[in-house]
This record gives C-alpha cells, sequence and structure tokens, in this order.
C-alpha cells in the first residue's frame, strides 16, 4: 500500500530490480566508459608502418603496356590536399592519334588508424567541375595477383566534363586485402586481428571525347591498374607478415 | 474505487519519478554526445532544427500526455537487454570502429531503453514520435553524407538548370556541381561556395514531416502515406531550394558572398514543405478532435 508521503522516499524507489540494474549500468557508463574506451584504443589500437619502397620511386619499366610507346610524368600535389606525402601521380601520353591519348595512375597510402578515407573521386572531382554519368562496381580479371586474388571488385565512374569524359577506375588495398567502397575500408581498418594498419587507394583514370571510344579508355585504365598493382604489391606495400608481426 | 484509483496514480508517480532519475544519469553519461550534438546545431544551417528539438518533443508529449500516463506499467526486463546492447553499440563505434555517426545514434536505444525498462512497452511504442524526431537530429558525417547524396545531388543540379535554361534569355551550363547562368544583364554561379549545394536540409524536412505527422492522432494507413510520399516531398522541397536560389541569384544584384539568399530559399522551402505535408495529414481527413483515443482506418475518409 502506497501512501502519497512515501513516493519519494529512497526505500521504495529503490525497491524495484529493474530501476536498480538500469541505474547501476547508466552510473558505470557515466563514470567509466570515456577512460575506457581510451585505454583499449591506446593498448590494443594498430599501429601505422611505411611502404617498403617509396611510391615516388615506382617503376615504369615494370608496366609492360606502358613503359615503350606512352611518355609519361610524374606529379606533385600540394601534401596538405592528400593529408599524406607517400603518393605517385603519374601521367602517361601517347600522343593524339591514339585512343585515349592520356592515362593516369594515381596512388595514395595512409597508414594511421585516424584516417578516414577522404579522398575518393566520386566526391572530389566533382568539386572540381566533372559530373558523374555513371557510377557502379565492376570486377577485373588479376591474373597475375592469383592465387590470391583471381579477380577483384573496383569503383567503376564515368565522368562528364564540359567537352570530354573520363573513365576512373579505382580499388582500395586495406592491410593486404581489396576492398572497393570507402565504408568497406573502414571497417576492414577497424577490424582487430593485424598488428599495423594501413590502407592505399589506386585509382586509373582515362579521358575520351567520344561516347563510342569508352570502351577503349576502359581498357586501358583497367589494364593500367591491373599492372600497376603488381608491381606495388611486389615492391610497395607492406606484406601481410609485416603487418601481422608482433 | 477511489482509493484503488489513487493508489495506481501514486504508483506512477514513482514510475515517473525513477524515469527522471535514469534519464538524469543518461545526460550524465553520454553528456559528452549530447553537447556535441547541441553544439554543432549551433554552427551548421543544416541542423538548425536541433534547437527547436526540445520544443517540438515537449509539444508531442503534452499532447500525448494523457495517453502517455494512462500507459505506464511497472516496465520491462527489455529495457536492460536494449540498454546494454546500446551500449556496446556505443562502445563499439567508438573503438575500434570509428564512426561518429553510429556513436551518437546509439543513444536513442539507449534512451528508449530507459523508457521500456520504466513504463513498458505501450508507454515506448506512444514515445515512437519523439524517437524519430531525436534520431533527425543526430548530425550525419561530413564524408558520409557526400557519398550518399552524389546521384540526388547530380540529379538535383541537372533539374534545375534544366528548368532555367528553359526560360528566355538566359544561358545556363552545368559544370561538375556549378549551375553557371549568363544573361544580358547578369551572369555568375548559383550557391557558389555551397557545400552540398544540391542536397542540403533533407533532415529538417524529414524533422517537419514527422512533427506535423505526429501532431495530432492520425489513423495507421494517414502515417503510412505520409511515410510512403515522405522522400518525393523532401527531394521536391529540396529542388526548390535550389531553384529559387538560382531565381533570386539571377534576378537580383545581390552579391554571391551575401547570406540572403540561402536563407530566403531555405525558408521558402521550408514553409512550403510544411504546408505539403500539412496537405497530406489532413486532405480528405475527418478530423478527429479528441486526444487521446485511437482512430482507425474505418473512422477517416483516406
Amino acid at each position: 500500500m502506497l501512501s502519497r508521503k512515501n513516493i519519494f522516499n529512497p526505500v521504495y524507489i529503490l525497491a524495484d530490480v529493474r530501476f536498480i540494474l538500469s541505474a547501476a549500468i547508466l552510473t558505470v557508463c557515466a563514470l567509466v566508459l570515456n577512460p575506457a574506451i581510451s585505454a583499449l584504443s591506446r593498448n590494443y589500437g594498430k599501429k601505422p608502418i611505411d611502404v617498403r619502397k617509396p611510391l615516388k620511386n615506382f617503376d615504369i619499366s615494370k608496366l609492360p603496356s606502358f613503359r615503350d610507346n606512352w611518355k609519361f610524368k610524374q606529379f606533385r600535389a600540394p601534401i596538405k590536399d592528400l593529408q599524406t606525402d607517400e603518393y605517385v601521380h603519374l601521367i602517361f601520353n601517347a600522343g593524339p592519334a591514339m585512343i585515349p591519348h592520356r592515362v593516369e595512375l594515381y596512388v595514395t597510402y595512409y597508414s594511421n588508424q585516424a584516417d578516414k578515407v577522404g579522398h575518393t573521386p566520386e566526391v572530389c572531382a566533382r568539386q572540381g567541375g566533372a559530373i558523374v554519368d555513371k557510377l557502379s562496381t565492376i570486377t577485373i580479371d588479376t591474373p597475375q595477383l592469383a592465387p590470391d586474388y583471381k579477380k577483384i571488385k573496383a569503383r567503376f565512374i564515368i565522368f562528364k566534363e564540359s567537352n570530354y569524359y573520363f573513365a576512373d577506375i579505382y580499388v582500395f588495398l586495406v592491410e593486404g586485402k581489396f576492398r572497393h567502397t570507402r565504408e568497406q575500408v573502414r571497417w576492414a581498418l577497424a577490424m582487430p586481428g593485424n598488428r599495423y594498419t594501413y590502407f592505399s587507394k589506386i585509382e586509373a583514370a582515362a579521358p575520351y571525347q567520344n561516347p563510342e571510344d569508352k570502351n577503349k579508355a576502359v581498357q586501358t585504365a583497367v589494364e593500367l591498374l591491373r599492372e600497376a598493382l603488381v608491381e606495388l604489391l611486389a615492391e610497395h606495400f607492406p606484406t601481410t607478415q609485416q603487418i601481422k608481426k608482433p | 474505487m477511489l482509493n484503488e484509483h489513487k493508489i495506481m496514480s501514486d504508483e506512477k508517480k514513482v514510475s515517473v519519478f525513477r524515469f527522471v532519475i535514469l534519464f538524469c544519469l543518461w545526460l550524465w553519461a553520454f553528456w559528452s554526445d549530447i553537447v556535441g550534438i547541441a553544439r554543432f546545431s549551433t554552427v551548421s544551417s543544416e541542423m538548425a532544427h536541433v534547437l527547436v528539438l526540445p520544443v517540438a518533443m515537449i509539444l508531442l508529449i503534452y499532447h500525448r500526455r494523457s495517453e502517455l500516463l494512462n500507459n505506464i506499467t511497472g516496465g520491462s526486463s527489455w529495457g536492460i537487454v536494449i540498454m546494454i546492447a546500446g551500449i556496446i553499440i556505443f562502445i563499439g563505434s567508438t573503438w575500434p570502429f570509428s564512426y561518429g555517426y553510429t556513436r551518437q545514434m546509439a543513444l536513442v536505444p539507449i534512451i528508449a531503453s530507459v523508457i521500456l525498462a520504466g513504463f513498458g512497452w505501450k508507454v515506448l511504442k506512444i514515445s515512437v514520435p519523439m524517437l524519430i524526431l531525436l534520431m533527425l537530429s543526430i548530425p550525419v558525417g561530413m564524408r558520409l553524407y557526400a557519398s550518399l547524396v552524389i546521384i540526388p545531388e547530380t540529379y538535383t543540379i541537372t533539374a534545375v538548370s534544366k528548368i532555367l535554361g528553359l526560360v528566355p534569355g538566359l544561358n545556363i551550363q552545368l559544370s561538375g556541381i556549378d549551375i553557371l547562368f549568363s544573361s544580358d544583364s547578369n551572369a555568375g554561379i548559383i550557391a557558389l561556395g555551397e557545400s552540398n549545394r544540391g542536397v542540403r536540409l533533407l533532415l529538417v524536412y524529414a524533422f517537419i514531416g514527422v512533427f506535423v505527422a505526429f501532431s495530432e492522432n492520425r489513423s495507421f494507413w494517414r502515417l503510412f502515406t505520409v511515410a510512403i510520399i515522405a522522400g518525393p516531398v523532401i527531394f521536391f522541397c529540396n529542388f526548390i531550394r535550389l531553384f529559387t536560389w538560382g531565381i533570386i541569384t539571377i534576378y537580383t544584384a545581390i552579391s554571391p558572398t551575401s547570406t540572403l539568399m540561402r536563407n530566403v530559399s531555405a525558408v521558402v522551402s521550408l514553409i512550403l514543405c510544411y504546408l505539403f505535408f500539412s496537405f497530406v495529414c489532413s486532405v480528405g481527413f475527418k478530423r478527429h478532435t479528441e486526444i487521446g483515443n485511437d482512430i482507425y482506418p474505418g473512422d477517416c475518409k483516406c
């Protein structure tokens, strides 16, 4: 039997197991949640790891389809835009008669768990004036990466500029595993298991003027991506053993 | 009988008192995130509706006060289960996963669990509109938002440029997210420098829709209809926002850096959004003025 004077009586208020448990859980959260999460992150967070060989020393001669008939130059971007100084941006030119007459390789490398995949072309290229004409995921045959990766999925975008198009294909390599969306990368970065962490975006793009040249542009970009991946995995990115070792 | 009613009433008062204690503990435990959400609303025009969240919540609670009080029970143990699940999501979203949006979103099931543990399932069901408003007040991360809106933003900007291109004497060009215009008297870019200019205020439009829909007791089918048309209404209002911005930019001599165009276009689209949702919620509807009673499908003309 309850009377009004007992409503605020602590003994009566506390006489409910659900209330006691709920209050206890929330009080524990208030007292220890943030310090506990910080301690976990400090002690069990993954560590950064450097590339084996700097990306700016990327060896063009390892790209069989592009080393002979293409002229190339390396482009250096302002570091603050990329938030990493480990990158390579190669522009291959083949003269106006070729379709496509230009193809680009763009590789960035990040090794910090705080990095959250800031730059993807479908977001960034639009700020520069490009219009997304098509956005999808494609599967690329990569027999050179067998047996680990006979096929990989990559993000495929067709951008429309004022008087030309360009095909853009990119893929992420996260701690030795291929991923093709930003959210997949973030998920893989957070998954426990490895001692060290890194991710890289490998992107190839080829411009074209006439819609009927699209397939040639796409094939050239895919070929560049495929050949670059072989060299990057063989010479530049950390090995699976390196990221696992204590 | 009167004595029995009084006893029930006193037990409910104890339940309310317990809920107030748990609510204060919730505020204490997640203070930094709650302050973060409130602070973000003061610097982002996208989230300005968070400033009216307390008022909107109080109004909805006031509207449902008798329903809420009449349905208070002793609570449910499932509240504790959901609370623990919400806390696990909160922890996981902080470390190892670094998802700010999921972390803040986890506050919703936790406060829902407090309602459930204190008052029971019926009160939780009645509280759903308030919880939806809370969900719509949690800011989506900039990078996540930018990647989610690519396609709708492209469509909106293209649609606005095509409609403006029909105006005689006006030359419209599209370059990325820029709509460039030129006429005999004026030339420039619409919404110059505005981030995500093609898709903004989506959460605000949705907030208005939820508030209008739940500001009266409505039938399930009415709410279902509102939910179905909410997407098109929201995107149409977003289109009107950019279109209005374009018209003001083209036909006035206001500096492109002025905030006037942004404010006027936002207010026009928000009023339109309110009118749209009010219309959908009331058209063909037999007005129900008796607060606290359920309306069944047969009671309305929809």
